[in-house]
């Protein structure tokens, strides 16, 4: 899947440029976010009370 | 082991994997703490990776799209966003950039824009990082006179943002975070200006506008490391579309970087939170440097280069056919092997320059990659010292607070919002404030209309019972007001609004909800019931000593009985058959899997309740999703008072479904809902 969207998105550089340029911010805004929610997780199981991590209630 | 080549397809380079992913650690690090996007560390680290130039400065810009958002989503959970700032900075940088990028144009026809560029960046470089320190130094020295542990320097203090804060030219805007009045005017001139020096040397400018915000501006640190990055994220989301546009971006570089840039923009905001601002100023003073110099190198590499840059230039474009200049730097750099032919047919002169200019670049690079790294691992260091030290401050908290202690605080205040349940809040408040021998202080918000028959009420009742209350009106919006107000508060108390047209239970009223999403201090809703002699302690294991104590500070004022809830948390798919009559909690226990250290636990907890003189302390375990077995337990138990910690669902998805503790307040039907604050 991910190789797959490699070889589409370097064909798209080559073929349409406007379209390389939205598929690029989009997949970093779609990318970055994710990955926050991941990373937010991890900081809350560390336990980094001052975080603003939701805490578990039970 | 660390041999993950990845080939990237666009530009036709092979780059090591791992290193892109601690390059975007060490820089979303950085970011996160400073609040800038890390053009000018990536850029040339790239660069010495293998990336040609504009390939490096495309993807760098693509990953800080991604990076940023990141971390200015975190900064915005902190409070540290000035959004109505950092949007009229934006139409200020953008009109900068454009005259930066103008002024640019007009340098390169008449030639000799490298060095002017270079040179500018350097003095800005070491202008602002050594005033910076500068300014770190003077205030550790008073700091040591005043004998205070730490600098004190507040550059929102500085004397020229209170000049621009005094800049009386109107519009004139609020700036709610960061807590000032200033002209629309001065904000987008600094805006221009920082665009300016953005746009003439072709960075992002975060380096630029944070100090700019601090010291021209007047924004608290924090508030301009958080702004700042807002910007990044709109610039960086621009940039990555220009770059990607001109097919100048490697995707799959860039998402590898994210990884670890991502993961390090949230441990670097994060780490804000246990740094002083003085020491974030410091560190950006030192990173300032540290650029100052690798752009030092930068300029010797690029003398040298200027050599034999025109016959390289020559024999590149006659041997490639390329005519365009980005696309002949790409081609360059992808054909080493071919240059390094032709230079040896070259004077020695310019196979001198040519290792010098690659020696420079290098040193250039690496010096970035080399301060980019120990920053990060200095606020790394930060953020796990910080982490430890709270730990161990909460831990000693707790032993050294006892369960029969009763808290102390500054009191209790009742506010009088208008609602249909004021009469019933003044009542609780007063049988709370009356038990617990607390003063007592009416809140009324004139802006919601001043309930006579409240006040009056409420005066009396507790002058009736020796305790006359302190009358205060406040005019401004009030949910501000109270939750200002109540912050140095021990309890809060307030009535909920049911609106017409809707279920009461279902709504707290618009003042209310504002409150405890927003409670500065312990808060108790009052639904409607007046009297508290049964109240349901909705208990997690270990337990919030805080939470504790209230339920039993309460108790112990009105005479209540306590219910300590242990809820066995079941996923939200599985429903639960009706608890059946418990005879043996033990049984129960057993039934429900709990384990005998926690049965302990609570059972420790009851006879510490009983022992301080609760009239009568039980445990109730259930199974099920927490908040609706909160709600059942309150209605089939009839309970007055629900008390529970301020916190959230227990699930992987809890930071969407909102705060336990609000929805609870927002749904019980009948008890009125203390939420403790943590």
């Amino acid at each position: 899947m991910f190789a797959w969207f490699l070889e589409w998105t370097t064909q798209l550089n080559q073929t349409n440029p406007l379209g390389f340029a939205i598929v690029t911010v989009l997949t970093m805004a779609i990318v970055g976010i994710g990955i926050a929610v991941i990373a937010e997780l991890i900081l809350k199981q560390f336990g980094a009370a001052k975080s603003g991590a939701p805490e578990h209630h039970h | 082991m660390f041999d993950w080549v990845v080939h990237l397809p666009i530009s036709g380079t092979e780059v090591n994997g791992y290193a892109l992913i601690l390059l975007g650690f060490t820089v979303g690090v950085i970011g996160g703490f400073f609040g800038v996007g890390g053009a000018f560390m990536v850029t040339p680290a790239l660069n010495v990776f293998g990336f040609p130039m504009a390939y490096a400065i495309g993807t760098d810009m693509a990953h800080i799209a991604g990076k940023s958002i990141v971390a200015t989503f975190k900064h915005r959970k902190f409070g540290n966003v000035d959004l109505r700032l950092g949007l009229l900075m934006i139409i200020g940088t953008v009109i900068g950039i454009e005259i930066g990028a103008t002024l640019i144009m007009y340098l390169e026809r008449i030639g000799s824009i490298g060095p002017i560029v270079r040179v500018t960046y350097m003095c800005l470089l070491f202008g602002l990082g050594f005033y910076m320190w500068y300014e770190y130094v003077i205030g550790a020295r008073r700091a040591v006179r005043q004998g205070v542990a730490e600098p004190q320097v507040d550059p929102g203090k500085s004397k020229l943002a209170l000049w621009m804060q005094s800049v009386k030219l109107r519009p004139m805007v609020h700036l709610k975070v960061s807590g000032f009045h200033i002209s629309i005017w001065v904000i987008i001139g600094v805006g221009v200006f920082t665009g300016f020096l953005a746009g003439f040397l072709g960075v992002g400018g975060g380096f630029i506008r944070m100090p700019a915000l601090m010291y021209v501006i007047g924004a608290p640190t924090k508030v301009a490391v958080g702004t700042d990055l807002f910007e990044v994220m709109i610039s960086g989301a621009y940039g990555a579309f220009t770059y990607a546009y001109k097919g100048r971006v490697e995707l799959l570089a860039a998402l590898i970087m994210l990884i670890g840039a991502a993961v390090g923009a949230q441990f670097g905001a994060t780490a804000t939170l246990y740094a002083r601002g003085a020491i974030i100023r410091l560190y950006f003073a030192i990173t300032m440097v540290c650029g100052g110099v690798s752009v030092v190198f930068k300029h010797l590499s690029e003398g040298n280069k200027d050599i034999y840059r025109g016959a390289l230039t020559e024999w590149a474009r006659a041997t490639s056919g390329l005519t365009d200049r980005i696309e002949l730097g790409t081609w360059l750099h992808n054909n080493k092997a071919a240059v390094q032919s032709w230079l040896l047919e070259q004077p020695d002169v310019l196979q001198q320059a040519y290792a010098a200019e690659r020696m420079w670049a290098k040193f250039s690079g690496f010096l970035m990659l080399g301060s980019a790294s120990a920053l990060s691992a200095v606020i790394i260091f930060w953020l796990v010292r910080g982490v430890m030290r709270e730990r161990a401050e909460a831990a000693e908290a707790q032993v050294q607070s006892g369960l029969a202690e009763l808290t102390t605080g500054n009191g209790l205040m009742i506010a009088a919002s208008c609602t249909p349940n004021d009469l019933p809040a003044v009542r609780m408040g007063a049988q709370i404030a009356v038990g617990l021998k607390q003063p007592a202080t009416l809140l009324v918000c004139e802006e919601a209309g001043v309930c006579e028959p409240t006040l009056q009420e409420g005066r009396q009742t507790l002058e009736r019972l020796g305790l006359p209350p302190k009358v205060v009106f406040a005019t401004g919006k009030p949910y501000e007001e109270i939750l200002r107000r109540s912050s140095d508060q021990r309890l809060l108390v307030i009535g909920s609004r049911p609106l017409s047209g809707f279920d009461p239970k279902w709504h707290l009223g618009d003042n209310a909800t504002r409150i405890v999403r927003n409670m500065t201090t312990s808060t108790l809703v009052v639904r409607g019931r007046q009297q508290v002699r049964k109240i349901l302690l909705s208990i997690d294991l270990p337990p919030s000593q805080p939470t504790v104590r209230m339920a039993l500070d309460v108790a112990l004022a009105t005479g209540a009985s306590i219910e300590l809830l242990y809820i066995v948390s079941v996923p939200t798919m599985y429903s639960p058959e009706t608890p059946p009559e418990v005879t043996d909690i033990t049984q129960d226990a057993l039934r429900l899997g709990v384990q005998e250290e926690k049965l302990a636990q609570l059972e420790t907890i009851r006879n510490g309740l009983s022992t301080a003189g609760v009239a009568q302390a039980t445990i109730r375990l259930r199974e099920g999703i927490i908040e609706e077995e909160i709600i059942k337990e309150s209605v089939e138990g009839d309970f007055d008072l629900i008390v529970l910690k301020e916190g959230y669902l227990k699930t992987v998805f809890g930071m969407w479904l909102g705060r336990l503790s609000t929805n609870i307040a927002t749904r019980s039907p009948q008890a009125s809902v203390l939420i403790v604050k943590r």
